[in-house]
């Protein structure tokens, strides 16, 4: 499926299969065409090719009202003329459902979200939480086949936010119903999703379970993307040596895993990008109580360490600079510069390096990830 | 700081006494007798309505029944009940049309992208910059030409014309505040198209339609020049003409009319007093939540 807007081009032909009850997101950022997508699957915009299908039913040319989907907006769309009550009971007023069961349902849908004490009132004098739910409420009342969701919890607190996404979680799983979930938000997407399809410029990027995306991202901006902080990018080099795949960057150098190796594509460039998340970088202290901790022996082998070519070394070390120390209560990070290239560590809170101090660093090679520095695209292939 | 405030309020106090009293001496004027009202003061001493009955008298109103005694202004006054007829038809039916054409045209311009689009509202903007006097030759001899001197309608379409352009800038922009989510979300909960429009864009719309209504009304109502060019009898005649006919009288109490000032001013005023509420809500923009 595709669509234009005169000569832009918003969706680039899109293949998408989801899951009956299936929470599918569709993530990425600003002007990905996530929301026109969600808009062509609810009918309010018709693709400039491709068709839309439910289960069998060919619906790419049918009205929305006919579609027997419900939405919930990022702003919430609900009828300022209207009460709470009234505005849950409209989906069912215009499929002319009888009188008292609009009551009963309406009752039991403002019950499930908890807003049953609200129905007089109308939406200005509610809170962004309060019209989250009625929203909510007013699309789980007509008991659609499919529920659309185009942002719905941006517009609110960072703290509300966390509690609305267990909310809807729960919703999801007690409702079975398919749920198609927009947002450019990768930590929801994460939590939320049981797959993500990433969009970028109107293609899709990737497909996938939130781990397998997190864990094998197939191409630099997926890798980018996805992760908080997000990945840390290095220029290297590869070569083949004694059977085994070695890496150096500007300040380190070591072999690669095996599986990495494995994994690698045939006939991979020289110069590659090299990513690695920062959780997957560890400090190197004097301790011995912490098994997460690089042990003693493990420093020595840091000092004494000298980056070059003919290293089997399986663990890579390097010596970098402290730019910024961001402590974050649970966890540490620390932004670090290396001959140039800065990137960012997650470590532990009680850590006590600071800005200017050196610090030696390993990277974990079993958690590689190599980029063509062209085309971006992944160069190791999925694991089976 | 309470200084600051006196000073508002005094200032506040004078600017409104300055903008109101010509409108308030001729309201007390209308009150008084013609011997008073060379007197050059403010209270009646001696107030009367007489001023007042001369507008609600019966009899004929067409120019053969003057009488003698018409000619201290009795006979424009007795002309006014009908005048006002006039003004009230003009000024209900400009309405009606700058609503229904403006609104349409409103909702296209606010919604659907267009080629031409800013040229349109261009254009729009643009008629309001030509002065009446420049096609005041060519609008009569078109009117003429259509047979439609003298009529309602001449000055129905001629208003309409004026007040149209503002009446659709003034919708658009305020359409544009009403989130088109709600319209899709009308679909989605099973409005058509047009349900939409009407269950739920219209009820939001509802405060800056008024305002831009009683704006339209208002304008005709007090629009003296094409109504002055475009009609002569007193079948056709809105009151903001007949009031210049008192010019033509003899000799006329100056008190009478006052009153009949007072009359002519006193529906817009009463109108927008009613709805002033939706005016400022609507000149603002759409509530919503």
């Amino acid at each position: 499926m595709s669509k234009h807007f005169g000569d832009v081009i918003a969706v680039d032909k899109l293949n998408l299969e989801i899951d009956e009850q299936e929470f599918l997101t569709l993530l990425g950022p600003s002007g990905c065409g996530k929301t026109t997508t969600l808009n062509i699957i609810a009918g309010l915009e018709e693709p400039t090719e491709g068709q839309v299908f439910f289960d069998d039913q060919d619906v790419t040319h049918i009205p929305p009202e006919q579609r027997n989907i419900a939405m919930v907006f990022q702003t919430y769309a609900l009828y300022p003329h209207m009460r709470v009550f009234d505005n849950i009971a409209f989906g069912l007023r215009m499929r002319k459902v009888a009188g008292d069961q609009i009551k009963t349902r309406v009752i039991e849908a403002a019950q499930a979200m908890e807003i049953e004490n609200l129905m007089d009132r109308k939406p200005r004098q509610l809170s962004g939480g309060q019209r989250q739910r009625v929203a909510l409420a007013r699309a789980i009342v007509r008991d659609p086949r499919l529920f659309l969701l185009d942002e719905p919890l941006s517009n609110l607190d960072a703290k509300l936010r966390i509690t609305m996404r267990t909310e809807l979680k729960r919703l999801h799983a007690e409702l079975e119903k398919t749920f198609v979930y927009v947002t450019h938000d990768q930590a929801e997407s994460m939590i939320m999703s049981d797959r993500i399809a990433i969009l970028n410029e109107g293609k899709l990027q990737q497909l996938d379970n939130p781990e397998k995306i997190y864990n094998y991202p197939t191409n630099m901006f997926i890798a980018g993307f996805v992760g908080s902080p997000p990945m840390n990018f290095f220029e290297a080099e590869i070569r083949h040596e004694n059977e085994k795949w070695q890496i150096r960057g500007d300040g380190f150098a070591c072999s690669l895993d095996a599986e990495t190796g494995r994994r690698l594509v045939h006939n991979p460039p020289n110069i590659v990008e090299l990513g690695i998340r920062p959780e997957d970088i560890g400090v190197v202290t004097q301790s011995d109580t912490d098994p997460t901790d690089v042990s003693a022996q493990t420093l020595a082998l840091a000092d004494e360490y000298v980056p070059g070519w003919d290293t089997s070394a399986e663990q890579c070390f390097a010596k970098a600079k402290v730019i910024v120390r961001e402590p974050l209560g649970s966890d540490l990070f620390l932004a670090l510069e290396l001959n140039g290239a800065t990137f960012k560590v997650r470590t532990r809170p009680n850590i006590d390096f600071g800005r200017g101090d050196i610090v030696s660093i390993a990277l974990n090679p079993a958690k590689f990830h190599l980029f063509d520095p062209v085309t971006g695209s992944t160069l190791l292939q999925p694991t089976k | 700081m309470v200084k600051h405030r006196i000073g508002l309020y005094l200032l506040s106090f004078l600017a409104m006494l300055y903008l109101v009293t010509p409108f308030l001496w001729v309201v007390l004027v209308s009150f008084m007798e013609e011997r008073e009202a060379n007197q050059h003061h403010w209270i009646p001493r001696q107030p009367t309505f007489d001023n007042y009955w001369p507008y609600l008298a019966k009899g004929s109103v067409t120019d053969e029944d003057k009488t003698a005694g018409d000619a201290v202004g009795g006979f424009t006054a007795r002309q006014f009940p009908r005048a006002i007829i006039n003004s009230l038809i003009n000024a209900s039916l400009v309405m009606v049309m700058n609503l229904f054409f403006g609104s349409l045209a409103a909702y296209a311009l606010a919604r659907v992208d267009f080629s031409g689009k800013f040229v349109l509202l261009l254009f729009y903007l643009g008629t309001r910059s030509v002065p009446g006097v420049a096609i005041m030759v060519p609008m009569y001899l078109l009117i003429r030409g259509y047979g439609l001197l003298d009529t309602h309608l001449a000055i129905i379409l001629a208003h309409t014309t004026f007040t149209l352009p503002f009446t659709i800038w003034i919708l658009k922009g305020y359409f544009q505040t009403i989130p088109i989510d709600l319209e899709r979300s009308a679909r989605i909960d099973g409005c058509t198209r047009l349900g939409a429009l009407f269950r739920v864009f219209m009820p939001v719309a509802t405060p800056g339609m008024i305002a831009v209504g009683i704006f339209a009304f208002i304008s005709s109502w007090g629009e003296f020049f094409f109504a002055l060019l475009l009609t002569s009898s007193i079948g056709s005649k809105p009151v903001t003409v007949l009031i210049s006919d008192f010019a033509q009288e003899l000799q006329v109490d100056f008190t009478l009319i006052a009153a009949g000032g007072v009359l002519v001013v006193l529906i817009p005023i009463v109108l927008a007093f009613i709805f002033q509420r939706f005016i400022i809500h609507g000149i603002g923009g759409a509530v919503t939540g």
